[in-house]
């Protein structure tokens, strides 16, 4: 970045800001091609320009401004009406003038290029429709004004005296020309985006509140915003010091300065808003240009510009905002001609509309066109070996439409340069997801598509699931939170294991658990590991562990002091940062009597390491003999913590969501839900993905956020491919057709023999479930089980229950897969749940026989991998009919 | 503690790690202070010890005898956090003890001597000679630089 001087900074940031009115200017007026007051106020833009680039020695500039400005008088007379072919080639020099404001700010000059195509261009413009053209409009009054000398209208005597140069902000707003009323353009056609924090000045509309705002640094905003949350806290400990210390002075101050604060912080979060008009501000230009090169005829309407958004999420949902109305008109609104068979306005219509509901803020998309044609959805769908043709004809048409939103969806017949790259409202979603908010489309054949997105006002301030885990508090998004479940200790028989994976039977579904304390003390989740609530732990505290730790402290320290033997480095020797100081202070109040013994016995500690560096072996010994039987006091006071923990032990679960993916989050101790400060970690830690940031907690202390996106990959809870939730609807097959890429797929393992070990997509597992053998009934000579309510019938996979009433051991529980396709469903008997492995597979197809879609290589060696969907279709219809299900 | 606003490198905040007096420009130095309360970061390289709040900001604290491989530090010793603001990011740096800040003579000022551990030699830009002790200028930015993939400062890696 050079060093400008401040009048070219000056001159930048302000022709900027016109430019873009401009853009906005020109797109209105090529539906209105008479208002003279927009005219009037492109012209006065030019001119600005064209002045200020004369004044600061950049030629280049001022040769093109001069030649647009040229024309543009005379459009302004109103000589010359204002077409198609005039608007591009001024909306070309619009994005020239831009071009060499970035030069200019790159490089302190405005180029080398002198831009005579286009200069030519507007000049043969003016020459040839200035003789011939009649005007359309009655010939204005003022039409003989001279271009560069706007004269004031008596109206305005502040104005300056007309100058060939004049002022670039100052003067603008004097050339108003006859019928000089000027009153604010705001009241129709798109918007004048007039943010508090910038507004658009010099745009020729006289608005006495332009002087009554300040250009604010960001940066400045965003200390503010640190100010008021640290005064936050310091409010906090105030108010808790003041019911202490019951001091009634102190305690009206205290409340008044709360009041004071809880203002501030709101209208400081408010100084971050702007409306959501700065951002629609560049899509006239969009629409027009996509329109004009389709063409097609758009009109944009835009409803409550003024709604307020954090200028972080506005910067996040530009692009995408961009991408929906490009699409819109690329897809959604058709040629004049069908849309005039169909009865329809010729011109389409995409509105836009912004609005705050519950906290959130709802913005629409709608356009009046073709809507979603939901059968090339699904035919496009299928080819692209989304879902499977069977899927697709079961689904709704709502369904169906929601399919866009899939990776690598695009309906375009073919690709344009507008859209239908396959990058798109998948990427739309993700971006949108990605500041928790939410999209959806809602179509209507014939009628016209909206899409609507739900995106929160500020990311500054989040609501939080605060929970506890090995002794840390960590923070949620409360967006990604879908539910909280908590297993009594006794009930843990819901969690399923295999191998190193667990799962939770969630109403019948397989939810993945995650365990945070092994996830986040890192790789250790695939050894064969115990629940945390199998040994007692309390809100994370770690109770048996702090109890050797105790015990073993004493005599630690006395060979330190007899022998000078090193003392453990991992135990800080200070009551405040020791780990069940630390969890003593989340658990205040409750744990006095706990909190009070490991406060006197750091006391006594310190006493005897005290009396060791004075060289006081004796006193050290003595203090070592007050301190014993303190230990012995601790460890019984965690001996009946311990015994309450083991109580109350249960199993918390959070059930997030990720993406498409569900998954449980089990923690130690759900402990609040919190509106949370967002702060950024420092670059150290920027290469962590589990975590998305800190907050600072109403005590002072810092806690971490997880990124729930990051903690799924970091976990292999959910794959990072097209393993989608759906299992109970996804058979085998469809999941099977993304194998031919090097997609990465969950398989879960099984041994039908001895020996013989097979794998099935966990996508197609509807459920794991044990039966006793003498649950096992037969029909004919079918194994079926009594199941929810239902007959599920057996398939056996292999001699796992032997010949017909011959079970190898009758005590052993039968293992079951259930299969899940519509309405129909299978049990598949197995000898065995092995594992769940995610691999990159390859699928050699020629192995492929009845019921196995191939053979692949798992961990290392060949599996055949089940058709679950052909054993359904092949064994089960033959036993039951449909209807017995 | 106020910052200089001068344009001088003479005057170094000191501090001592494993008996080494190190000295960092005070100009980089924003405060310093006594043991903090401290969020340990799982997955982190073990040099980072934990987040502390600094009147609102989170700041990363980082074990200076972690990064130099001075082995752990005794168990009675509580380190300090000397606040050290470079370029656009903060860190707090746990030091043994704080010592004074001292200004240097340059004529005292030599290159890093080849002898010097080569730890330590990677983060010190020379060495002032003072009256019966030697004084190792610390570089902020060589310190900050931490490369995960070299033993030591990585607990794990996936």
């Amino acid at each position: 970045m050079l060093n400008l001087d401040e009048a070219v900074q000056e001159f930048l940031m302000e022709s900027r800001e016109n430019l873009d009115q401009l853009d906005r200017d020109f797109v209105a007026l090529e539906t209105r091609p008479g208002d003279r007051e927009k005219t009037a106020g492109i012209f006065r833009t030019i001119h600005t320009i064209k002045g200020t680039a004369g004044f600061l020695g950049f030629s280049r500039l001022e040769g093109l401004t001069h030649a647009g400005e040229s024309l543009l008088s005379q459009v302004r007379d109103g000589t010359i009406l204002l077409d198609g072919e005039l608007t591009s080639a001024l909306l070309a020099m619009v994005d020239r003038i831009r071009a060499m404001l970035k030069l200019v700010e790159a490089t302190g000059v405005d180029g080398e290029v002198a831009h005579d195509d286009l200069i030519n261009t507007l000049n043969d413009l003016r020459a040839a429709r200035s003789t011939p053209s009649k005007p359309a409009a009655p010939a204005p009054k003022g039409s003989a004004k001279a271009a560069a000398a706007p004269a004031p209208p008596p109206a305005t005597p502040t104005a300056p005296a007309p100058a060939q140069e004049p002022a670039p902000a100052t003067a603008t707003s004097a050339a108003a020309p006859n019928g000089a009323t000027t009153k604010p353009a705001a009241k129709a056609g798109p918007p004048v985006a007039a943010p508090p924090a910038a507004p658009a000045p010099a745009t020729g509309v006289e608005s006495p509140t332009s002087d009554l705002n300040v250009r604010v640094d960001v940066g400045l905003l965003d200390k503010l915003m640190n100010l008021v949350g640290e005064l936050v806290l310091a409010r906090n400990q105030l108010v808790q010091i003041g019911a202490r210390i019951e001091d009634q002075a102190f305690v009206s101050a205290a409340q008044r300065l709360s009041l004071i604060t809880t203002e501030l912080q709101e209208n400081v979060m408010k100084t971050r808003m702007q409306p959501i008009g700065v951002v629609w501000s560049k899509l006239p230009r969009v629409v027009r240009d996509l329109a004009v090169q389709l063409g097609k005829q758009v009109r944009l309407e835009m409803v409550g510009q003024e709604t307020e958004l954090d200028r972080t999420i506005l910067e996040a949902i530009k692009d995408a905002l961009t991408h929906i109305v490009r699409n819109s008109i690329d897809h959604g609104i058709e040629m004049p001609e069908p849309r005039a068979a169909a009865g329809k306005p010729k011109t389409g219509t995409l509105t836009l509309r912004a609005f705050h509901e519950g906290g959130q803020v709802n913005v629409e998309i709608s356009d009046d066109g073709a809507g979603i044609n939901v059968d090339a959805v699904r035919r496009k769908a299928i080819e692209r070996g989304l879902i499977s043709s069977d899927r697709a004809a079961r689904m709704g048409d709502f369904e169906l439409t929601q399919l866009i939103f899939l990776p690598g969806f695009s309906t375009a017949e073919k690709v344009s340069n507008i859209s239908g790259r396959g990058v798109g409202m998948d990427v739309v979603k993700t971006n949108v997801e990605r500041i928790g908010g939410t999209v959806d489309v809602v179509s209507r054949p014939g009628a016209g598509t909206t899409l609507r997105i739900k995106i929160p006002l500020t990311l500054a301030i989040i609501p939080a699931l605060i929970f506890a885990s090995s002794g840390q508090r960590y923070a949620i998004p409360q967006v990604n939170l879908v539910e909280l479940v908590r297993i009594d200790a006794d009930a843990a028989q819901g969690i399923e294991r295999v191998q190193g994976s667990a799962f939770f039977r969630l109403r019948g579904e397989l939810l993945p658990l995650v365990f945070l304390a092994e996830e986040l003390r890192g790789g250790t989740r695939r050894r064969e590991s115990t629940l945390p609530t199998s040994s007692a732990t309390l809100g994370g505290l770690d109770i048996d562990g702090e109890r050797a730790r105790y015990l073993a402290f004493t005599p630690q320290l006395a060979r330190h002091v007899a022998e000078g033997a090193p003392l453990p480095a991992d135990q800080s020797l200070t009551a405040a940062s020791s780990s069940m100081g630390l969890w003593l202070q989340h658990h205040p109040g409750d744990e006095a009597l706990l909190g009070d013994l490991h406060r006197s016995f750091f006391e006594g500690v310190h006493k005897v390491l005290e009396a060791k560096t004075r060289g006081d072996i004796a006193g050290a010994f003595r203090a070592l003999g007050e301190l014993a039987p303190r230990a012995v006091l601790i460890d019984q006071a965690l001996g009946v913590l311990a015994a309450r923990a083991t109580e109350s032990a249960g199993t918390n679960i959070v059930v997030l969501q990720a993406d498409d993916h569900q998954f449980g989050l089990v923690v130690d101790e759900v402990l609040d839900t919190e509106e949370i400060v967002v702060k950024p970690l420092g670059k150290e830690l920027k290469g962590i993905a589990v975590f998305a940031g800190a907050t600072i907690m109403g005590d002072g202390r810092v806690a971490l956020i997880l990124d729930v996106a990051g903690l799924a990959q970091h976990a292999e809870a959910v794959g990072t491919d097209g393993v989608s939730d759906e299992r109970n609807s996804v058979g085998a097959d469809d999941a099977m057709k993304n194998a031919g890429s090097d997609d990465r797929q969950t398989l879960l393992l099984f041994a039908v023999g001895d020996d013989e070990v097979m794998a099935i997509p966990l996508s197609a597992v509807a459920r794991i479930e044990e039966f006793p053998y003498e649950k096992i009934e037969r029909i004919g000579r079918r194994p079926v089980v009594q199941y929810r309510g239902a007959i599920l019938p057996l398939v056996e996979l292999g001699p796992v229950l032997g010949p017909l009433g011959a079970p190898q051991d009758p005590r052993r529980p039968v293992h079951v897969i259930v299969y899940s396709s519509g309405d129909r469903h299978v049990g598949l008997i197995v000898r065995s749940i092995l594992d769940v492995v995610t691999e990159a597979l390859a699928i050699d197809r020629s192995a492929a026989r009845s019921s196995v879609v191939g053979a692949a290589v798992v961990q290392g060696r060949v599996i055949e991998i089940l058709d679950a969907e052909d054993v359904l279709r092949t064994q089960a219809p033959t036993l039951l009919p449909r209807s017995a299900m | 503690m106020t910052l200089p606003t001068q344009e001088t490198t003479n005057q170094l905040c000191t501090f001592l790690l494993d008996g080494v007096l190190f000295g960092i420009d005070v100009r980089f130095v924003q405060e310093v202070l006594r043991l903090q309360e401290m969020t340990p970061v799982p997955l982190a390289p073990a040099v980072i010890t934990g987040l502390i709040n600094l009147r609102g900001h989170i700041v990363t604290a980082l074990d200076l005898r972690i990064r130099l491989e001075l082995g752990p530090r005794p168990a009675t010793m509580e380190p300090v956090n000397v606040v050290v603001r470079h370029g656009d990011s903060t860190v707090s740096l746990l030091v043994d003890d704080i010592g004074d800040v001292v200004t240097v003579d340059p004529s005292s000022f030599e290159a890093v001597p080849s002898t010097l551990d080569a730890r330590i030699k990677a983060v010190v830009r020379g060495v002032y000679k003072l009256k019966g002790e030697l004084l190792l200028l610390m570089d902020p930015g060589l310190t900050l630089q931490l490369d995960a993939s070299r033993d030591g400062l990585s607990r794990r890696r996936a």
